[in-house]
């Protein structure tokens, strides 16, 4: 299968959410969707072959946004496998809550809830939401993947 | 409370518990058949994020290494390959088949500590102690290769930091002779011991729908019968060049995940004789980076065979943009998502490891098991705790 193929397919089956698809590298594909339809993209692409979640990034951009990436792809579909598809989503930076995918995908469950707990976004349906994974239990304060969290350093620095 | 309620107690495994690590499971057991059990992952490396946030792109390389001591070279090489994606570089020939032949070299060594510790697990302690003496031999290779025990810093951007030493592929092939005729009496010691096999036949199935809808990955994923293995789905460093094959096993359950380790590390000898046979003659850096370096150094580098990091390394500028790499470690797959904004460091790094991939895996295999079967369960999956709360 070729990216142009793939990107073609995912057009289609993304065009009525208002789905805006980009290629990046030769078998990466970005998704951008809104939260309001992030679980039907999902549900759809999920249904497509995407199988499981690799990786869920999330970027502060302070006072601007939150960016959540799901760096999905599929292990049952060989044609697949060899590519990446990055869905996307922006949230505003004073209401970071978005709507859980551990329904469609169950293995984003342990990287949402630590996005939850060292970048503070909200997961709307992921049972494991208001528990820490790795910072104490009685943390207060930034969570420390945000931007304004500064770390301390120390020592020479050439 | 109804009676059921009354007779669930809550049990706290670890973080003492023999090879275990800092994990702790938090079991409700009813008497000793387990409820429902929570992986507690623990701290220890934590904030490898965070922390390449503020330190440049070479300083890094170590940085990533240390949560996954026993497979260092998958982390080192999988971030090294993100910053070559934005960097816009490949390196040579040369260079791609030593990070492979480092690679397989640390993938025995780390399959054979995780046989290790499953064998302390399930009691068998003359299986980890054979383990941990067999690792001697490849810990060596890889220290001859790279100058370093566990944590190499070989791999950096363009290419590695050393050349193939003389006489490497002899050495090798009496190691590779030593371990060969050493898996008899692994088998006949372990595998083939009619205790060991009632402790792990039939004991924590995952089922082949169940490990792809978990998003599994590595050895666990293939023991349940899914063929994925980034070296094929999307081949990297020297493997297009390499005949090898992908193991599974199909039953799923902790003895097939133990057979699948075992059988890989035959696939990676066969690897690591191909690499010795066939690696190319040429540079080990990218010319970009080598005539940086000032001439007299650089014909000592080419003497001696060794790289001698040139000073523009230190303050190494990545263009802006993003991404994505992914390698296939001991343990499984390693991602890395850079963000780079053009500046010394990545505005934010994300780093997923293989152990906290599998993490969920506690909570699903360990339903309805025995108390006794957990360690045969948590020792069959390798994992690593450092690498999950990185």
């Amino acid at each position: 299968m070729r990216i142009d193929d793939l990107r073609v397919e995912i057009e289609a089956r993304l065009r009525d959410l208002g789905a805006e698809v980009g290629s990046r590298e030769p078998n990466i594909l970005e998704v951008r969707v809104g939260r309001e339809r992030v679980v039907e993209a999902a549900i759809r692409l999920r249904d497509m072959g995407l199988d499981h979640v690799k990786a869920v990034t999330a970027i502060d951009y302070p006072n601007e946004r939150f960016e959540v990436v799901y760096v999905t792809s599929s292990y049952s579909n060989p044609e697949l496998a060899y590519f990446l598809v990055n869905l996307r989503v922006s949230l505003p930076y004073d209401d970071p809550r978005m709507p859980s995918l551990v329904q469609v995908w169950p293995s984003a469950l342990y990287q949402e809830h630590e996005e939850h707990d060292l970048l503070g976004l909200e997961f709307e349906g992921n049972p494991r939401m208001g528990e820490r994974l790795l910072l104490p239990d009685d943390y207060r304060g930034t969570p420390p993947l945000r931007k304004e969290f500064k770390l301390r350093t120390e020592g020479i620095d050439a | 409370m109804s009676s059921m309620e009354e007779r669930e107690i809550e049990l706290l495994i670890g973080p003492q518990h023999p090879a275990s690590g800092h994990m702790r499971l938090v079991a409700k057991v009813d008497g000793d058949v387990v409820v429902e059990l929570r992986p507690n992952i623990g701290y220890v490396h934590r904030s490898v994020e965070k922390l390449a946030e503020v330190k440049k792109y070479l300083q890094i390389i170590p940085l990533v290494e240390r949560p996954s001591l026993a497979d260092t070279t998958a982390n080192n090489l999988a971030y090294v390959m993100a910053v070559e994606k934005l960097l816009g570089i490949d390196p040579p020939e040369r260079a791609k088949y030593l990070r492979t032949l480092l690679a397989e070299i640390n993938r025995i060594h780390s399959h054979l500590y995780g046989l290790g510790i499953h064998g302390v697990m399930i009691g068998s302690s003359t299986a980890y102690m054979w383990c941990f003496g067999d690792r001697e031999p490849f810990l060596e290779l890889a220290q001859e290769l790279t100058g370093a025990r566990l944590t190499y810093s070989y791999i950096i951007p363009g290419g590695v930091r050393r050349d193939l030493p003389a006489g490497f592929g002899e050495r090798a092939e009496r190691v590779l002779r030593y371990m060969e005729n050493r898996m008899k009496d692994y088998f006949d010691l372990y595998f083939n011991n009619p205790v060991v096999r009632a402790r792990l036949e039939g004991v924590g199935v995952l089922s082949r729908d169940d490990a792809i809808r978990l998003g599994v990955t590595g050895p666990n994923l293939r023991a349940s019968g899914v063929a994925y293995d980034v070296r094929r789905a999307e081949p990297y460093a020297a493997y297009p060049e390499l005949e090898f094959d992908v193991v599974t096993e199909q039953a799923g359950d902790s003895f097939a995940r133990v057979m699948v380790r075992v059988r890989e590390i035959v696939e990676s000898m066969r690897i690591i004789r191909q690499v010795l046979r066939k690696i190319p003659e040429g540079p080990i850096l990218h010319e970009n980076y080598e005539k940086l370096i000032p001439p007299k150094l650089r014909e000592e580098m080419k003497r001696r065979g060794m790289v001698k990091f040139p000073s523009v390394f230190a303050n190494l500028r990545v263009p802006a943009g993003e991404a994505i790499s992914r390698v296939e470690g001991g343990r499984g797959e390693v991602v890395f998502h850079i963000v780079s904004d053009g500046k010394l460091s990545p505005y934010r790094m994300r780093m997923v490891t293989p152990s906290f991939r599998n993490v969920i895996l506690f909570e699903h295999l360990t339903r309805g098991v025995r108390v006794a079967d957990i360690p045969a369960i948590y020792g069959s999956l390798d994992y690593f705790p450092p690498e999950a709360d990185r």
